[in-house]
């Protein structure tokens, strides 16, 4: 898949200001039969990048996209503006991509037991994972690309709050309004997700890349 | 299985110090308390590792025609009949019940046509007074204006990248009359609506330098400030994926136990390492300082997070811009930071002409004229900010001299 670098600020992106998206919201409201189109055009880009990264594919996060923009077209006109609009459309993608894979992982039948096969990598010396860890830009690439991989044998609510909070940059506060959980719940989560995705990662690695010292607070969590 | 380990720990402050959001002092607790066991250490910085590598994870490329599939496919059906989750539905069905809805839909469709030319609803003319010809009329109307244009309308912020802003204010200040002063001087308003009345020690003003080799610009800039009869300091600031990519590369190497010239150069500005020169450059290292995120609160929703940002630091701390300013010059795009005395200003500003053509910057300097001391080069500014704009150039941009 064709990517670019991420970059704090995309010079190619157009953010809307909080004002300016309040008046589009507005504006629809209002009648205004092209504002919509400026809202969606202006967090299309997010919006996938959260499908993209909660189902690492792009057919389903092109579905999954549409399917949160049809949402937010249908509930804009509920939205209370007690939360900023970005957070209230992010909390409608997340749980659009929630329940799609909520819905999969039932049709699955739980035959694909991710928490088990995460801890199946079995106690590894630490020392002996350093061979492993990049050193150059291509290993540094790879390793991000193991990350990717890894993030999908988390449970999805893990899966979430690492988006969220990594690869959307959101605050604590936003993340608990966009997954609906308190605040403490977020930093728990966060934690145990962070513990998951590096057993992951370790599983990813193949035999030589666990990590006794995952396991070991697992245990002890 | 081993001892569980962190179990002397609170989780919060486990992961607060994962996310880089613990002080230094509580920092510095934690990693003494985990001397002790290498293990909990190494998988600490693992997941640091693992957050930094995610934070800096390839943006997937939108579909192009995302919005334009999704205005086609979803919200006009949508719109013209609200049918829930239609789409999803629509795939659900089985095969045979897409093919009775499209019967039924065209048997319906052509008894209502053979109805309507029946009745005369409809007629086949192209006349003037037929149905067809106000269609016709219909495609000479003016096109709809596109979300695109809609949004190109609306009164945009200036882009952090684009630097001075077209409509700002840029707030400086002539420091100077006369540089060679040394003593109390009165400020003269050189832009803005305040003056600054103080003892000025030193001069800082930040450079941009775009498209040319960063160590040849180094090495030339050191050179230069290096004739000053003065120490001075220059500051590369990097941009924020440079200083994350470069302090994940710190830990690894660090992990691995290598002793790189990265790790041994990589120290907090405190602890910077000496130089073995006393002037101009007593000291030089990379430096890690923390702020508040200014521009990512703009874009990213972070308000109030810390980041860690890193520059190269040549020269005495003293006389470094302090960690705000340069974290405003990076923010603004500058690649450089130099501090001297004032007194030191008119000197340094001459020797910079000898690095004509090495910049976009200094190259618009110095076609203009030679700017033979700060106050020619101030009351110069205008014009070089001119110059600039025409050469989609750079500028030098003089900021407030402390006192």
């Amino acid at each position: 898949m064709e990517s670019q670098r991420r970059h704090p600020i995309d010079p190619t992106a157009a953010p809307l200001t909080p004002l300016a998206e309040l008046q589009l919201v507005e504006a629809h409201r209002g009648g205004d039969p092209d504002a919509m189109g400026q809202l969606l055009e202006a967090y299309q880009r997010r919006l996938y990048s959260i499908c993209y990264r909660m189902v690492r594919n792009e057919h389903d996060a092109r579905d999954l996209t549409q399917d949160s923009m049809v949402r937010v077209i249908q509930g804009l006109d509920s939205y209370d503006g007690r939360s900023k609009l970005s957070t209230w459309i992010i909390r409608v993608t997340m749980n659009t991509c929630l329940s799609y894979l909520r819905k999969q992982r039932l049709r699955r039948h739980g035959s694909l037991d991710l928490a088990s096969e995460d801890s199946a990598g079995g106690p590894i010396d630490p020392r002996s994972k350093g061979e492993l860890l990049p050193t150059s830009r291509v290993e540094l690439s790879e390793m991000r690309s193991v990350l990717g991989r890894a993030m999908m044998r988390l449970d999805p609510d893990m899966r979430a709050v690492l988006v969220l909070r990594d690869m959307q940059d959101l605050e604590y506060q936003s993340i608990a309004h966009s997954l609906e959980v308190p605040i403490g719940t977020v930093k728990s989560r966060l934690f145990r997700a962070r513990l998951a995705l590096r057993t992951a990662v370790e599983v990813e690695l193949g035999p030589g890349g666990g990590d006794h010292g995952v396991e070991d607070v697992k245990a002890n969590i | 299985m081993s001892k569980p380990i962190f179990d002397q720990f609170d989780e919060a402050d486990l992961l607060a110090l994962i996310e880089d959001e613990v002080d230094p002092e509580r920092a510095a607790e934690i990693r003494r308390r985990l001397v002790g066991d290498p293990q909990a250490l190494a998988l600490l910085e693992r997941l640091r590792d693992d957050r930094m590598l995610l934070r800096t994870m390839d943006e997937p490329q939108v579909p192009a025609d995302l919005l334009a599939d999704l205005e086609t496919t979803l919200v006009r059906p949508m719109l013209m009949a609200d049918t829930g989750d239609w789409r999803r539905r629509y795939r659900q069905r089985r095969p045979w019940k897409r093919y009775v809805a499209a019967v039924a839909v065209l048997t319906i469709m052509v008894l209502a046509g053979v109805w309507a030319t029946a009745s005369g609803v409809i007629g086949f003319g192209s006349g003037s007074g037929s149905p067809l010809a106000r269609h016709d009329d219909a495609v000479t109307a003016p096109a709809p204006v596109t979300p695109s244009q809609r949004l190109a309308a609306l009164p945009q912020e200036p882009a952090d990248d684009q630097w001075p802003p077209a409509d700002a204010v840029i707030h400086h200040y002539l420091p100077v009359p006369s540089v060679g002063l040394k003593t109390a001087v009165a400020a003269v308003p050189f832009s803005g609506d305040r003056q600054v009345s103080a003892r000025f020690t030193a001069a800082r003003f930040a450079l941009v330098v775009k498209g040319r080799d960063q160590d040849q610009i180094e090495q030339t800039l050191r050179r230069v400030l290096g004739e000053l009869e003065s120490q001075a300091a220059l500051v590369r600031n990097f941009s924020y994926p440079e200083a994350e990519q470069l302090a994940l590369q710190l830990r690894l190497d660090r992990d691995r136990g290598v002793d790189s010239e990265l790790a041994r150069a990589f120290e907090d500005f405190a602890g910077i390492a000496a130089s073995g020169t006393d002037r101009p450059f007593p000291a030089e290292g990379l430096v890690t300082r923390r702020k508040a995120a200014g521009r990512f609160a703009r874009t990213l929703e972070r308000s109030e997070a810390a980041v860690t940002v890193s520059g190269l630091l040549i020269g005495p701390r003293s006389l470094a811009p302090s960690y705000e300013q340069q974290l405003e010059f990076a923010e603004a795009g500058a690649t450089w930071t130099i501090s001297v005395p004032v007194e030191h200003l008119n000197d340094l500003l001459a020797r910079l002409q000898l690095t004509e053509g090495q910049t976009t910057a200094l190259r618009v300097w110095g076609d203009g004229g030679a700017a033979s001391g700060a106050d020619r080069w101030l009351s110069d500014y205008p014009r070089i900010l001119q110059e600039a704009a025409l050469l989609e150039g750079t500028v030098m941009l003089p900021v407030v001299v402390e006192e």
